[in-house]
């Protein structure tokens, strides 16, 4: 039975939790692969928590997409979810829960993506992380893994607390030209993300850049080489100022931060592709802690405080016309 | 970061004891033997060693024996473990998964065979064979605009854009391979083992980018498994602490070939792209995962994976955190992929251990039997 999220959409009750007869359960369901950082995030990690009760809502955090995908926002996604949906996954849990599952073998794989399922509703459990090598456990919850996954790609429509990195060419000169790096706010919460101008002192590695690549020209019958990215620095903050302190920026819902990339100037007059890339999994070094959400929220719509968005980002990529010093 | 515990496991010395079993050795090889004549050797040589000991702190370097790919030497009790991984060049791409979103009868399919395809509806779980080439694509087919998805897909005779729809937020149906050329061969890590189009040289990029990355896995290397611990002999009657103790330096060296035996765990693609996931036996040099060599390096000790799925597990292995060869605080294991559970355990230096003791019999001029044991203890400095 199918998590249908069309029976989600055609209910009257779905997202108003007005209905109390929802059953009490937690899952969560996540992939994680990569690094693991310190916060506990993973480099490429898609969880999914959700928390029955009178109002059942779906939370779903993402680090980065697998493929690195352009224009795709990161961090907090939630959904109510209706009653007859949330009835229907329960049954199906509890279905596969009680049939005898087999033992997990406890694996998950640090060259690949690990998924890991954890259930809980009365008596009814699951638990384990396992990878494709593990065919018994992943055969007997397919059909539930299948139908978290639609779930959780609905869910990709639905930012609550989420940025999206864009690139455009801000202007040129006889001198080079700069671009705009700008993260927006997709979501209805605010946000709050560490400025890309700093380094962190825990990553050496810069937090936003614009990279740019000539434009490809296929030549029958001749290699394709992979995008040569040359990447450009954003301009540094201004020293002596509270910018450089490290305590994040606040993005309100819908709006944007924007940030000039230094001065590039083109090695000869051509069509460039252009991509901002955000990437910070760290956050804000100075931040209090008790003011924002967890790194990994606990729980699905219960903490108003701001998130700190933390993962990998890539724009869209755009055409760049530049011409040469 | 190393668990610097004192574990008795032991070196080896199962002809001396023979109820000491450690199960097979990591590559099938053991030096157990089950030869009365040989036990009876290596008894009568620890009776001798015990009345006139002879340390033995310099060894010339030799390949490893007993498993493992690697050569041994020691010098002032300095041990030199020598390890070479050889790479061919070349570049990560994808094998993808797109399902309804191209029409059926679609070519390029079945590049891979993971298995029975999943049930509607149910996870293809990188199972199924309804795989195709993929690649990382800035600009559509065609090159009139900038590429939506960012990806292109093999149909079997051109390359296609894939869909912008297309997402994988399951992380199920993108998965990365290696491409190399060997000569005129355009190959990959597929069933097929062939890449559809003349696969490009690095440029300067890359090489530079090689130049940078390959001295720093080289340094993780050595650093991950350097001065965790040191091997002492357990039948050194000395009161000096530091006669027959082995500090053990791991020195890691990667080598350019032109061809990959895919069947050697010691050989790898070298992936010039920047940033994009690596699988077992294809590197981007862009790989953030800092002990990915260090992971590998330990296969070339002849230690298995510690985690279900990857390579095969020995399953004997119930000690110092493993269970049935499951170890998710070890460095072989799951615990790779963060600083504080990339841990290098006591067992991981048994093949050494072995492989030292066999030096010892032929610096003694005696046969191989293995005839010390030799542990695993925590540094001395």
């Amino acid at each position: 039975m199918p998590i249908d999220n069309a029976d989600i959409q055609s209910n009257p009750l779905a997202g108003t939790g007005a209905q109390s007869a929802n059953p009490d359960f937690r899952l969560q369901y996540s992939v994680e692969g990569g690094e693991k950082h310190a916060t506990g995030l993973y480099q490429w990690m898609s969880a999914l928590n959700i928390k029955g009760g009178a109002s059942t809502r779906a939370l779903m955090l993402v680090t980065r997409y697998n493929g690195d995908l352009p224009g795709r926002p990161v961090g907090l996604f939630s959904d109510p979810l209706g009653p007859v949906a949330v009835r229907r996954m329960v049954q199906q849990l509890d279905a596969v829960a009680s049939a005898n599952l087999p033992k997990s073998t406890g694996g998950g794989n640090p060259m690949g993506p690990t998924p890991r399922l954890e259930y809980q509703h009365g008596p009814h459990s699951i638990s384990g992380a396992f990878n494709r090598g593990d065919q018994v456990f992943v055969n007997a919850i397919a059909p539930v893994v299948g139908d978290l996954i639609a779930l959780m790609s609905e869910m990709l429509t639905k930012p609550e607390r989420a940025v999206a990195v864009s690139v455009e060419q801000a202007g040129s000169g006889r001198r080079g030209l700069r671009l705009q790096f700008r993260l927006t706010n997709v979501g209805t919460g605010d946000v709050i993300v560490a400025d890309p101008r700093l380094v962190s002192p825990v990553s050496p590695k810069p937090r936003g850049f614009v990279q740019v690549s000539p434009w490809p020209v296929t030549v029958p019958g001749q290699p394709a080489r992979p995008p040569v990215w040359q990447r450009i620095a954003l301009d540094a903050a201004p020293r002596d100022t509270e910018d450089t302190e490290d305590t994040g920026v606040t993005i309100k819902p819908q709006e944007s931060v924007v940030f000039q990339s230094a001065l590039w100037t083109a090695p000869a007059s051509a069509v460039f592709v252009a991509q901002a890339v955000w990437e910070d999994y760290h956050g804000p070094v100075k931040i209090d802690p008790t003011k924002v959400q967890p790194p990994i929220p606990p729980e699905p719509g219960t903490d108003d405080r701001p998130f700190v968005v933390r993962g990998a980002a890539f724009s869209k990529y755009v055409r760049v016309e530049a011409g040469a010093a | 970061m190393a668990e610097p515990t004192d574990v008795d496991f032991a070196g080896s010395c199962v002809c001396c004891t023979p109820n000491l079993s450690f199960g097979p050795g990591p590559t099938g090889v053991s030096p157990a033997g089950s030869d009365p004549a040989a036990a009876a050797r290596g008894a009568q040589l620890v009776n001798t060693l015990a009345s006139t000991h002879v340390p033995y702190p310099t060894l010339p370097r030799t390949s490893s024996t007993v498993g493992g790919q690697f050569d041994l030497q020691s010098q002032d009790y300095q041990l030199s473990v020598y390890c070479d991984l050889t790479y061919v060049k070349g570049w990560i791409m994808y094998l993808i998964r797109l399902d309804a979103l191209v029409p059926a009868g679609t070519g390029g399919s079945g590049k891979v065979n993971w298995g029975p395809d999943p049930a509607p509806g149910a996870t293809p779980f990188f199972s199924g064979s309804d795989w195709r080439l993929a690649k990382e694509s800035t600009v559509i087919v065609g090159g009139g605009a900038c590429n939506p998805s960012g990806l292109w897909f093999w149909d079997g005779s051109a390359w296609q854009n894939v869909p912008d729809a297309w997402q994988d937020i399951g992380s199920v149906k993108l998965f990365p391979i290696g491409i190399w050329a060997e000569g005129t061969v355009n190959k990959a890590q597929t069933d097929d083992g062939l890449w559809p189009e003349p696969i490009p040289a690095w440029g300067a990029t890359e090489e530079s980018l090689r130049s940078s990355v390959l001295p720093q896995w080289i340094n993780t290397i050595q650093t991950t498994w350097t001065n965790k611990f040191d091997l002492k002999r357990q039948d050194c009657p000395s009161t000096d602490s530091n006669c027959c103790r082995y500090h053990p330096k791991i020195i890691a060296t990667f080598t350019e070939t032109t061809t990959f035996p895919i069947d050697l765990t010691k050989s790898i693609v070298l992936a010039g792209n920047k940033g994009l996931r690596s699988n077992v036996r294809a590197w981007s040099l862009g790989d953030d995962r800092k002990y990915l060599p260090a992971h590998e390096f330990g296969h070339l000790l002849g230690y298995p994976d510690e985690y279900s799925g990857g390579g095969p597990v020995d399953t004997s292995v119930n000690e110092d955190g493993a269970t049935a060869g499951i170890d998710n605080k070890s460095l072989m294991g799951m615990g790779m992929n963060a600083e504080a559970t990339a841990i290098v355990k006591a067992r991981h230096f048994r093949v050494i251990c072995w492989e030292l003791s066999a030096m010892i019999d032929i610096a003694i001029g005696g046969q191989q039997c293995y005839g010390h044991v030799i542990k695993a203890v925590a540094p001395t400095s």
